[in-house]
């Protein structure tokens, strides 16, 4: 049964993707990349991982898919142009397809286990909120407070570069 | 008698006068600290000279202390006979280079004496340094204002001269650093000890094959700079510097190459002879073709340079001695020819032989000084070059008596360029019109070339002084070569390090 | 909620603490108008403390950052790199303010965003997790994005922006996919963790995890170092940036990428030695080779700097294979130096463009020598140094380098590095043959008047350290190989 739905989820996961870079309508784009995000979400279910299944469809297929939505719509914009880049493609496929095999490969090899289980987490109450808010505040409090820095930059990122040529902040 | 640090006097003075320069203005007070800096280094260098103690091989005035622990560099310096030789040479010239450059130079004056006398300070770095890497620094530091004085105050096309220039020396110099870094690094290996010393290095014993390509590294490091044939070709645009790199690569090759690698200098000694000999011939023959005074004094230091060489090679006390004496003399001759060159150039704006003739009657002074430089050059008993030429000949017959045959057809083809320059400069008719109105020599240009001819006709007449001094430390230095080359020590001539083979 | 809170240590993020908070504080004043003109003046008194700060704290020992787990450990190594990013930054604010001020960028983000890319560098100098490594990274990125992107006017600008974020973008997920094979490997994204894993038994499985690790790893930090092949977009970032952005650019977020890079192949991989030894040496030689041949034939300067970059990253990867902790602090110094020397070429750029014409090109700098003496003298020590001509600093970088390649045994690498650091010349000295030996334009590009106090201090400053650590390096070399003490 687990198997059906993993396969189910991956199917759709990859299938949504390819189908995204081949689409040329960017509202499609956006909803497939929201399936994409959802099948995910699957996946994380699918593993234990409530909690972050959860976060990955509220905040990526929720808050921020639609804004992406909304500002292709309010941009209107239309088909990409194609034959851009016509040599780019195939060479893309190539690199992508030459990149495959070795995780390919590394994955087949792990079929038969080898890896080191989390030196957190397992046992009972894995992937519940409570078990990830302690380790946000324990051992993950460090990269939590970078997070935030990493947060501010950005918003302050954003607001510099979308604001308006050279007018400064108070005249 | 040593308590006044006299070596590090002698270096860093100019330095100190350098940056002197910075604050002054004006071109001729530019000129008077340049020359003042480099007047106030002869006499502590004269000095220096007159407590030195000549039968002594072994470096004295010696400074010693450390500089960068980590990588086991010190500042270590010290002279014995042979550097003293050349460092003596390297004081008396830059003043008079400077006095005789006085009016030669008007553009960026203040520049061109900053950099001779970083070029002074460098120059003198190279011939006192006792540690590898200090030796090494001062060797490549000097590239930079040599740089500047071949780009800038250099004849046309100076800027590609330069560029040229450097590439090749720098390539030269960085193989010889990597084999610089791999020394210490075998001595390191052998007595787990970190240091450049070169007297340390010396008793480093080092598998023939190793040597063999480090003494490559160094050779063409050297070579280059001497300049030796094929590594030539930059020095016809950059003849300016040529006397004093000839004295600085031979330098470096008595210094280095003889003493450290022993084992290599079995199969490469004669081939070095080979090709220095063929470098005269090859030279002389060039020079032969040139109706460019400049381009003919150029092909002629090769030629010069190509003694130097042989005498080193030769492994013999008579040929390192030669080969001294004839730096120093070349210093004195070719330097003098072309100072004398440079002035008459001022006058007439022009290095073509063709547009001179009959200046016998308009300067007299100027061509009876020319007259002793040409004859200098040519190998004239009596003076300068004679001693060194035939000091080096006489080496080289003990050794390999068909090169020195070759070599010596180049003091004949040398009389015949030089003399033929000489003719068409000097004598026949005054037939052209720009010549009738030429100013002969200044009491400053007369003074400066006055005191090289001093010196030709006192070290062609009496040549002992300058070869007691260094005696004993040529000695010392061949007993090094030998010993490491298990053969027996002192007074052995290298047929037996070929005998081996 | 019977959870234990961890004790921390503040000590151990000290050094970023204060910069971020000082970012922060440049930020917020930023704001008011009536400071506009000291918030360059004021972020450098802040880089200054941040400075005095991490210098109180070399040789007290790693402090590891909590007792559940460490993240951070604030040991010689990360200060001595946390203060080589300082000083990094305060010279290229030095040289940013009048070039901002003529181009109204001299705004508070500005700064800030640039003390921000400094935070992010230090947490990935200490960073002893990759998680820690990866957010520091991220800092410096986003930080960087906006900086090259902040002359909107400039198509040039935003074009390397967009260059860089996609590029930039890609690697962070090739760093993130390293990662998550490393962690399924081993359990824990800790150094130590992964060192472990390393040293004990394992399996096939798990090798091929850790390898394909590595590997991804290497291609994410090898964009940030600039590492062929992932060079491409260098060029034309330093190009379109401005050009102290460019400067920082070049300088520091290769140094972090560098400090990261020895510790993670210095002490968490060097189980995997036989696999990335190879690997990385025909990498770096590799790079040294089409940085050095590529250089040669630019006539845009930016573009000259920014192969001459390449290819002294390549230069610096070359000691990693000696696996010495000579070889590590040689890389230290070699950045250290480095810094100095490419903030200072870069710097005389942007001092000539700040007003008038950018200096863009060689002809641009015809008779520089003669028109602006002080300035073509930094430069001239700048090249040289950059060639590795004694007696700069540059010199002694190169030796100390090589000689530690040497004692790892690696000769002809040397050799061959050495080589093209000949070749190299050939470019550095083009620059000083223009501005020395070729007459000036009739109408020089940059504008007459005075060139800007602030940029000619830190230039000179930087020419005159150059010198000093050329002739005196016995300090640095000394503070370079204590930084590496601590290394594991």
């Amino acid at each position: 049964m687990e198997l059906y739905f993993f396969l189910f989820f991956a199917i759709v996961a990859v299938a949504s993707s390819v189908a995204m870079i081949l689409q040329r309508n960017p509202i499609y784009c956006v909803l497939l990349l929201i399936m994409v995000m959802i099948s995910i979400a699957g996946l994380y279910l699918m593993l234990d991982a409530q909690f972050v299944a959860i976060i990955q469809i509220v905040v990526y297929a929720g808050a921020i898919m639609v804004l992406f939505l909304f500002v292709i719509m309010l941009l209107n914009l239309s088909r990409e142009e194609g034959g851009v880049f016509r040599i780019q493609k195939p060479l893309a496929v190539l690199l992508a397809a030459l990149l495959f095999l070795p995780v390919a490969a590394m994955v087949m090899s792990y079929a038969g286990g080898g890896t080191t289980p989390p030196a957190d987490g397992g046992g009972a109450g894995f992937g519940e909120v409570e078990q990830i808010g302690t380790l946000l505040f324990t051992k993950y409090l460090l990269p939590v407070e970078i997070a935030a820095v990493l947060l501010l930059i950005a918003i302050v990122g954003a607001v510099v570069l979308t604001r308006k040529g050279t007018v400064s902040v108070g005249e | 008698m040593t308590e006044l640090p006299f070596l590090s006097l002698i270096i860093w003075l100019p330095v100190l006068g350098a940056v002197l320069l910075l604050f002054v203005k004006g071109d001729t007070a530019a000129r008077w600290v340049g020359f003042g800096v480099s007047a106030l280094v002869l006499v502590l260098f004269a000095v220096c000279f007159g407590a030195f103690e000549t039968h002594l091989g072994d470096p004295q005035f010696v400074e010693r202390m450390p500089w960068i622990e980590s990588l086991g560099v010190s500042y270590h310096v010290g002279a014995d006979g042979i550097s003293i030789l050349l460092a003596g040479i390297t004081a008396l010239m830059w003043p008079l280079a400077l006095l005789g450059t006085w009016t030669i130079v008007s553009e960026r004056v203040r520049a061109y004496q900053v950099f001779m006398l970083l070029m002074e300070t460098t120059l003198m770095g190279v011939f006192f340094s006792l540690d590898l890497f200090l030796f090494f620094l001062f060797w490549e530091g000097m590239l930079i204002p040599m740089y500047f004085l071949i780009g800038i105050w250099g004849y046309e096309n100076s800027a590609r001269a330069a560029l040229k220039f450097f590439l090749f020396a720098v390539f030269g110099s960085l193989l010889m650093l990597a084999a610089v870094i791999t020394l210490a690094f075998l001595y390191h290996q052998a007595h787990d000890v970190l240091t450049f010393e070169m007297a340390a290095l010396y008793q480093l014993s080092i598998p023939p094959e190793v040597q063999f390509w480090l003494a490559l590294a160094f050779i063409a490091a050297f070579a280059v700079k001497v300049p030796m044939v094929p590594f030539h070709t930059w020095l016809p645009d950059a003849i300016v510097l040529a006397v004093v790199l000839v004295k600085m690569a031979a330098y470096g090759f008595i210094r280095l190459t003889l003493p450290l690698f022993p084992d290599a200098l079995a199969e490469l000694a004669p081939l070095m002879c080979a090709v220095a000999a063929a470098g005269i011939v090859y030279g002389a023959l060039i020079a032969l073709a040139q109706s460019d005074i400049r381009r003919m004094i150029a092909y002629s230091t090769i030629s010069h340079a190509g003694f130097v060489v042989l005498g080193v090679f030769a492994l013999n006390q008579h040929g390192i001695q030669g080969a001294v004496v004839h730096i120093v003399s070349l210093a004195l001759s070719t330097g003098g020819l072309f100072l004398a060159a440079m002035m008459l150039v001022q006058r007439r704006n022009t290095w073509d032989m063709e547009a001179y003739g009959g200046l016998w009657h308009t300067i007299p002074v100027f061509s009876a000084f020319l007259l002793v430089f040409t004859l200098a050059s040519v190998g004239l008993p009596g003076l300068s070059s004679f001693v060194g030429e035939f000091l080096i000949l006489v080496g080289v017959f003990q050794q390999h008596i068909p090169i020195a045959a070759v070599a010596a057809t180049g003091i004949i083809l040398a009389a015949v360029y030089m003399l033929r320059m000489y003719r068409k400069v000097v004598f026949g008719p005054l037939t052209r019109e720009e010549n009738k109105g030429i100013r002969d020599l200044s009491f400053r240009e007369t003074a400066v070339l006055a005191c090289m001819t001093l010196f030709i006709i006192w070290i062609g007449v009496y040549p002992n002084p300058f070869l007691r001094t260094m005696e004993a430390s040529v000695q010392k230095l061949l007993v090094q070569t030998h010993r490491l080359a298990e053969t027996p020590p002192a007074g052995m001539t290298p047929e037996t390090i070929q005998d081996m083979r | 909620m019977n959870t234990a809170l961890p004790v921390i240590n503040l000590y151990a993020v000290m050094p970023q603490i204060v910069l971020v908070s000082a970012a922060t504080v440049v930020l917020i004043v930023g704001l008011f108008e009536r400071f506009r003109k000291g918030i360059p003046y004021l972020s450098l008194l802040l880089l200054a403390v941040s400075g005095v700060v991490a210098v109180n704290q070399l040789g007290l020992g790693p402090v590891p950052f909590s007792d559940v787990s460490s993240m951070m450990v604030m040991d010689d190594f990360g200060l001595v790199a946390t203060l080589v990013f300082i000083a990094g930054a305060v010279l290229t604010v030095l040289i940013s303010i009048s070039y901002a001020e003529a181009r109204s960028i001299d705004r508070g983000e500005y700064y800030a965003l640039l003390i921000y890319a400094v935070s992010g560098m230090s947490m990935m100098a200490a960073s002893t997790d990759l998680f820690t490594f990866f957010l520091g990274l991220e800092v410096l990125s986003i930080s960087l994005y906006v900086l090259i992107g902040f002359e909107q006017r400039d198509a040039g600008s935003n074009e390397g922006a967009l260059k860089y974020f996609l590029l930039g973008a890609f690697a962070s997920g090739f760093i993130l996919y390293g990662m998550a094979l490393l962690y399924g490997a081993s359990g824990s994204t800790e150094y130590e963790a992964i060192a472990r894993t390393l040293g004990g038994e394992r399996s096939d499985a798990v090798n091929l995890l850790l390898l394909g690790g590595l590997g991804l790893l290497l291609v994410g930090i090898g964009f940030k170092i600039s590492m062929v092949p992932f060079h491409a977009w260098t060029p034309d970032v330093y190009q379109g940036a401005p050009t102290p952005v460019a400067a920082f650019l070049s300088t520091g977020s290769k140094a972090a990428a560098f400090v990261v890079l020895i510790r993670l192949l210095g002490s968490v991989f060097p189980g995997l030695q036989m696999e990335w030894i190879p690997l990385i040496s025909v990498l770096a030689v590799l790079t040294i080779a089409v940085g050095n041949v590529v250089a040669l034939v630019q006539t845009n300067l930016k573009r000259l700097l920014a192969y001459s970059s390449i290819a002294h990253a390549g230069y610096m990867l070359l000691p990693l294979m000696a696996d010495s902790q000579d070889g590590s602090a040689s890389i230290v110094f070699y950045l250290i130096v480095y810094t100095a020397m490419n903030l200072g070429a870069f710097g005389v750029l942007a001092v000539l463009s700040a007003r008038g014409a950018p200096c863009a090109t060689l002809e641009d700098l015809a008779g520089l020598g003669s028109r602006r003496p002080l300035l073509a003298a930094v430069m001239a020590v700048v090249m040289f140094s950059l060639a590795g001509i004694p007696p700069t600093a540059g010199f002694m970088a190169k030796f100390y380098l090589f000689s530690a390649l040497v004692h790892g045994g690696y000769v002809e690498l040397a050799v061959i590095g050495l080589l093209f650091s000949g070749v190299s010349l050939y470019y550095y000295l083009r620059v000083v043959v223009w501005m020395y030996m070729r007459p000036a334009a009739e109408t020089p590009a940059e504008a007459a008047g005075r060139l800007s106090y602030t940029g000619m201090t830190a230039l000179c400053l930087s020419a005159l350290a150059i010198l000093a650590v050329g002739v005196f390096p016995s300090e640095l070399l000394q503070l370079a190989e204590r930084a590496v003490m601590t290394l594991p």
